[in-house]
């Protein structure tokens, strides 16, 4: 894959997760000191099934008010996740597949190298398109609905941070040699030129720079705005599972 | 400063929303309030950035990490206020991505603020005492509640006069008239018109007259949790005793309270039903016609706490469209989307000014459907749009939904209605058996109690 695994990567990562797993007990804490019923019958299980479907995996309510938003939102979500799909997979890859078994095979021969590649470069092109939405949205239309606070502005320019680090890790990792599949990485290939730009010598220092800030994105998540990732589907499921005791169409 | 907060009456799921705001400003589009103040702050997005940092700056490091700048006293004395500028319609909830239930989070958050004497307001606290001394928000002397049917047996109508006479609980349908129906000189009329609908349904019911109290939704809306709970288990207590199978009532707040409301309290031991419900049964069932011409063009207000809080949309619709010679046209914002009135919440008690802007712009899209009468199935919201038109110079007549049925069973005829409206009037066959208590509730917006 050109990428092997470090102990001071994974050592980063594993304080980035402390980071963030802190954050999120904090924010535990504070809901549970609650202590009056969330509902008061019985969840409709159902319900909540459907709503994960359809509120949080597509977006339906979003889609009613705004399909701009909603293309923007579903861009940005899914360009998140699926990316971090990617990455997890190469920690498994790095850490856990035994070397010389079928997995790793396939993923050191040029198909899995091609499936990587394309797998990155799409979602990566859809967050990086999400993301210039939402800042067109907040910066150049100014939609009046919008208002910037500094968590606004830090929550998205640190994404196009971690968008744009990846891109150019890629590139750089492309012109450091021939690799396997590098035709599929379509998207890294406009990004070579960053390894020409002083400080990038090592194919490496870009794979840490973007590395770093994807962690230290995780681990900012429970201390900002961000954190509806967490709270916003179980929020949409919740309300979807309750809706019936507010006597709510679902 | 230290507050005393006690987070403890929130439930875990309304700390999660609190945090569950992705701060899209959607609210903002809809929000009354915000349409009027224009200011963040009232908005369910700043509203719930504030609390967290309030919240947050009650703990420790981590918690104020998480939460935000703890808030300054300034910060804090505004929250309070703008906490109440809020008419609790839950228009937030219904167009919130998140779907953050902000109907209850809204009266939780009051209920925390007023367990730590930092709510309610001056204008509450008065209704608050007047429901413990009078039973009711508006003053008026317990023997008065029933005197709309009472004064009913010295004039024309004998037969409303027997419902008053009948005691309670030997029929199994009570009618829960409420506080502004039982009082309020211009809205007497949907007691009265209920029980003439009733009674030629042929329904055997009965009214509580003097023994029936407050309930108690002002002390639900503006927070004051245990006194609401007090009052919901003393009216629980009171109504299962009756042995009664339906209880019906022509007020939302009413039927929001009663039958939303109360289940959370304590077991009821009958159903629940706003009139405009049993009058469909009784029309499905084929025990009520409409067989008297109303031509009129109308267009009808769906009360928050009938629509979006108890999902009530097609009852009141579905009556309308059974009254010959009527002409039904909805206005541009219906149902889940309905334009609060802005009485409710406890904003028209405490924020007269703001209420009558609110209201005004429900009337005028009211006025663009061209209909002649704006219909509501609340006497509260009735109240409240009267302002909006009062201030508008609308042409428009407010009328309650049983004033229409009661004019198509030939009960009431809707021209007479009109004069005696324009005249001041609440009566209308009987304009002598409703008097002007000496401080008519109408004449004191600020001392407006908050259901609606
Ligand atoms: S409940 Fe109504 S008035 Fe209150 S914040 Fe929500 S939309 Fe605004
Ligand atoms: S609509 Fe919901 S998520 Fe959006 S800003 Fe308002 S409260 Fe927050």
């Amino acid at each position: 894959m050109g990428y092997t695994h470090s102990i001071l990567f994974y050592t980063l990562a594993t304080v980035a997760l402390i980071v963030m797993a802190v954050g999120v007990a904090a924010r535990v804490m504070i809901w549970r000191q609650g202590k009056a019923p969330s509902w008061h019958s019985a969840l409709d299980r159902g319900a909540l099934a459907r709503a994960v479907v359809s509120r949080v995996l597509f977006q339906s309510t979003i889609r009613r008010q705004s399909l701009v938003r909603w293309a923007m939102h579903m861009a940005i979500f899914w360009g998140f996740v699926l990316l971090f799909v990617e990455s997890l997979l190469l920690m498994v890859l790095d850490w856990f597949v035994p070397a010389g078994s079928s997995v790793a095979v396939f993923f050191e021969g040029s198909d899995g190298h091609a499936l990587l590649n394309v797998w990155g470069d799409v979602w990566g092109l859809v967050l990086l398109a999400g993301i210039v939405v939402a800042l067109i949205r907040r910066y150049v239309v100014r939609t009046a609905q919008l208002e910037t606070l500094a968590d606004d502005a830090v929550a998205l320019w640190f994404l196009l941070g971690v968008s744009l680090t990846g891109f150019a890790a890629e590139g750089v990792r492309l012109a450091g040699g021939a690799q396997p599949a590098a035709e599929w990485a379509f998207a890294g290939a406009a990004f070579t030129w960053v390894a020409d730009l002083p400080g990038v010598e090592s194919p490496m220092t870009l794979f840490y720079v973007h590395g770093l800030a994807s962690l230290a994105f995780l681990a900012y998540i429970p201390y900002s705005k961000m954190v509806h990732m967490l709270t916003a589907p179980i929020e949409m499921s919740l309300a979807a599972a309750t809706a019936r005791e507010r006597s709510e169409a679902i | 400063m230290t507050r005393d907060m006690d987070w403890s009456i929130l439930s875990w799921k309304q700390g999660l929303e609190l945090d569950a705001c992705v701060r899209c400003g959607e609210c903002t589009n809809w929000c009354p309030v915000y349409e009027i103040e224009q200011r963040e702050e009232v908005t369910p997005r700043g509203r719930s950035r504030s609390l967290r940092r309030l919240r947050g700056g009650e703990g420790g490091l981590l918690s104020r990490l998480v939460s935000g700048p703890p808030l300054s006293d300034d910060e804090f004395a505004r929250l309070k206020e703008d906490l109440y500028q809020c008419t609790t319609c839950g228009q937030c909830h219904f167009v919130c991505p998140t779907g953050i239930d902000t109907m209850d989070l809204w009266e939780s958050v009051r209920a925390v603020f007023a367990a730590a004497g930092e709510g309610p307001l001056p204008p509450h606290e008065a209704l608050y005492r007047n429901i413990a001394e009078y039973d009711n928000p508006w003053q008026q002397p317990r023997s008065s509640r029933d005197r709309w049917a009472v004064r009913a047996a010295k004039g024309k109508n004998a037969e409303i006069a027997k419902v008053a006479t009948a005691a309670p609980g030997t029929s199994e349908v009570l009618l829960f008239v409420g506080c502004t129906a039982s009082f309020d000189m211009n809205l007497k009329q949907v007691a009265i018109n209920t029980t003439k609908v009733l009674q030629k349904a042929g329904i055997d019911f009965s009214i509580l007259g003097q023994a029936e109290r407050c309930c108690g939704s002002t002390m639900r809306r503006v927070g004051m949790l245990d006194r609401f709970e007090e009052r919901a288990k003393e009216n629980i207590e009171q109504f299962n005793g009756l042995g009664i199978k339906t209880l019906v009532t022509s007020c939302s707040g009413c039927f929001k309270t009663i039958g939303r409301d109360y289940p959370k309290v304590g077991e009821l031991d009958f159903e629940v039903l706003h009139v405009s419900q049993y009058l469909l049964r009784l029309l499905e069932e084929g025990a009520l016609t409409l067989d008297t011409e109303v031509p009129l063009v109308v267009t009808y207000h769906d009360p928050c706490h009938f629509g979006r809080h108890a999902g009530v949309f097609e009852a009141p619709r579905k009556v309308l469209g059974q009254i010959p010679g009527l002409e039904f046209r909805e206005m541009e914002r219906i149902k889940e989307n309905s334009r609060c009135c802005g009485a409710g919440g406890g904003v028209k008690a405490a924020y007269p000014g703001l209420q009558g802007s609110i209201s005004h712009a429900r009337i005028k899209e009211a006025e663009a459907t061209g209909a002649e009468a704006l219909v509501s199935t609340c006497p509260f919201c009735y109240q409240g749009l009267q302002v909006g038109m009062t201030g508008a110079g609308s042409a428009l007549r407010m009328m309650d939904l049983t004033e229409l049925v009661s004019a198509a069973i030939g009960g009431t005829s809707v021209d007479v209605a009109a004069a005696a409206q324009a005249d001041g009037e609440g009566a209308v066959e009987v304009p002598t058996e409703v008097e002007a208590p000496s401080a008519a509730p109408s004449a004191a917006p600020s001392e407006a109690p908050v259901e609606g």
